[in-house]
């Protein structure tokens, strides 16, 4: 009897719901100060201010910007017809750095003196333009051969994060006040309260939930333009609506927790790999579990591999990130 | 209504501008007809024209009698299916995946469906391979076992014998034959 699809994704439930559980335990155990597991169900009163106001937002911090990352990039690749699309490679991210981060500075002060009004609102909105513009700049420019997509998205990322490192140092100047915006470039979660949260959940659990459910659609659009037609779905209308939501979950994670790269790109090819199957009725729900998980665990090392500094999460998504994209090459070239 | 399943009644169709012009065609129902044509001559947009991917700039197209511009894109899965001659199928899809894909008027064909299809075609043993690691004519197979799932009265082709060698191209036809023969007891 062969495997089928069902066995893998029991497989895959089984691997990755028990780590996805130890993750939250490590991230709410380990940090500047650690936190003994027992005291985690008998919390004194300084734990349980660790737990409930830094290390709990974090975690789900973790779980939304995993989930939005992965399902991001499972759609573009299924969009794009590409198997290296995502979020990061596709430049999405740092436009929405840009126009959240350095445009808030500049435009708060431009008007009303003052730094930063109400940045919880109006940075994913404009992370949002930000994110539609540099994607819109690379699907233009992007279009005919699968490698100028992400050639492409390589471009608009260098020349965005160049963007942002020039108006930060600019806006430092006039605003010493200011708090660094380069972070955005970076990527991290620590420091995410839970306003911040609760607005990334409330923009992305409807997407999310919305995705899932036109699964099946995005399968269509997968295969060819004109089978989606057939199909009864508007291919034109429909991949752009999926663009504008992946933008949008997109910029609000970019938003609090920076760029983080490469977790929307190997994410959905380890949850194909596991479950043998490309299906995105399968693909895109799996991927919100792994892509949770990968995020904990990032966190993780990003808080002990240089103890008492927490490093960039990108650096660590990187690290495995880079030769998942590198293997990729190799096998599609 | 039930004479013609395809009716093309001074249609000019095109993308930005037409190019084809001013054509009359009628295909019979239950019948199984082939376009020919020299390369660049418009048979892929003639099929595209019936799903409305490529554009009418005058005259009418009527499936089934209903005139497809009144048709909204998300009820043309009840009319007609649509058959590529290749899909984009580097990643995972097995050929079972491929068949589960089509629509069944409104919602989606079941699996017990697609294993029925691919069984009447006689490929049910390539359920749960990869599509992409199928033979040419393999695949070929499973997408018209894909359009037939959809139980539409029109089935749409496009180069449904192109690159196959001669046995393959034989028992595409064969199949095609077979299933416009068969398909009152299948409907």
């Amino acid at each position: 009897m062969i495997a089928t699809v069902k066995d893998f994704i029991i497989k895959f439930l089984w691997i990755f719901i028990p780590l996805l559980l130890i993750g939250i335990v490590l991230n709410l155990i380990i940090g500047e100060v650690t936190i003994p597991l027992k005291a985690l169900f008998d919390p004194t009163n300084t734990y349980r201010v660790i737990i409930m106001d830094i290390r709990l937002p974090e975690v789900l911090a973790c779980l939304v910007v995993g989930s939005n990352l992965a399902v991001a990039g499972a759609v573009m690749q299924a969009v794009f017809r590409n198997p290296l699309a995502e979020p990061y490679v596709t430049g999405t991210a740092s436009g929405g750095a840009l126009f959240g981060g350095a445009l808030l500075g500049l435009l708060t002060y431009a008007l009303f003196k003052v730094p930063l009004i109400s940045p919880i609102i109006l940075m994913p909105i404009l992370s949002f333009l930000g994110a539609l513009l540099a994607t819109a700049i690379v699907v233009i420019f992007g279009r005919g051969y699968w490698l100028s997509l992400i050639l492409a998205g390589i471009a608009v990322s260098i020349l965005f994060s160049s963007i942002v490192m020039i108006l930060d140092t600019y806006l430092l100047t006039i605003i010493p006040t200011l708090p660094a915006i380069v972070y955005l470039l970076f990527g991290t979660v620590s420091g995410v309260n839970w306003g911040e949260d609760i607005v990334m959940l409330s923009v992305s659990l409807p997407i999310l939930v919305y995705i899932v459910m036109s699964s099946h659609e995005i399968n269509l659009l997968m295969m060819s333009d004109e089978v989606a037609q057939a199909g009864g779905v508007s291919p034109r209308a429909f991949r752009n609506l999926l663009i504008a939501l992946v933008g949008l979950v997109t910029a609000v994670s970019v938003s609090f927790t920076g760029i983080i790269g490469f977790v929307g790109l190997m994410t959905p090819h380890i949850t194909r790999l596991l479950i043998s199957s490309s299906d995105n009725s399968r693909v895109i729900p799996l991927s919100v579990i792994s892509g949770s998980t990968i995020m904990l665990y990032a966190n993780v090392a990003s808080k002990v591999l240089v103890p008492g500094v927490v490093m960039p999460i990108t650096a660590i998504t990187s690290l495995f990130g880079v030769p998942v994209l590198l293997i990729l090459l190799r096998g599609w070239s | 209504m039930g004479d013609y399943v395809v009716r093309f009644v001074n249609a000019r169709i095109g993308y930005e501008e037409p190019i084809i012009r001013d054509i009359a065609l009628n295909i019979p129902t239950s019948s199984l007809t082939t376009i020919l044509g020299p390369n660049g001559s418009g048979k892929t947009t003639l099929l595209r024209a019936i799903i409305k991917y490529a554009r009418l700039f005058g005259g009418y197209i009527y499936i089934d009698g209903k005139n497809i511009s009144e048709v909204p894109i998300r009820d043309l899965p009840r009319y007609v299916s649509y058959s590529p001659a290749e899909i984009y199928s580097q990643m995972a899809l097995t050929a079972l995946d491929v068949v589960m894909s089509s629509r069944n008027g409104g919602g989606w064909v079941s699996r017990d469906e697609a294993i029925a299809v691919l069984k009447y075609l006689g490929i049910d043993d390539i359920a749960n391979r990869r599509f992409d690691e199928l033979s040419t004519g393999q695949k070929r197979l499973v997408l018209i076992a894909r359009a037939l799932a959809s139980k539409a009265s029109l089935l749409l082709m496009d180069e449904p014998t192109s690159n196959l060698d001669l046995g393959n191209k034989y028992r595409v036809i064969h199949t095609l034959r077979r299933i416009v023969s068969d398909r009152g007891g299948l409907r």
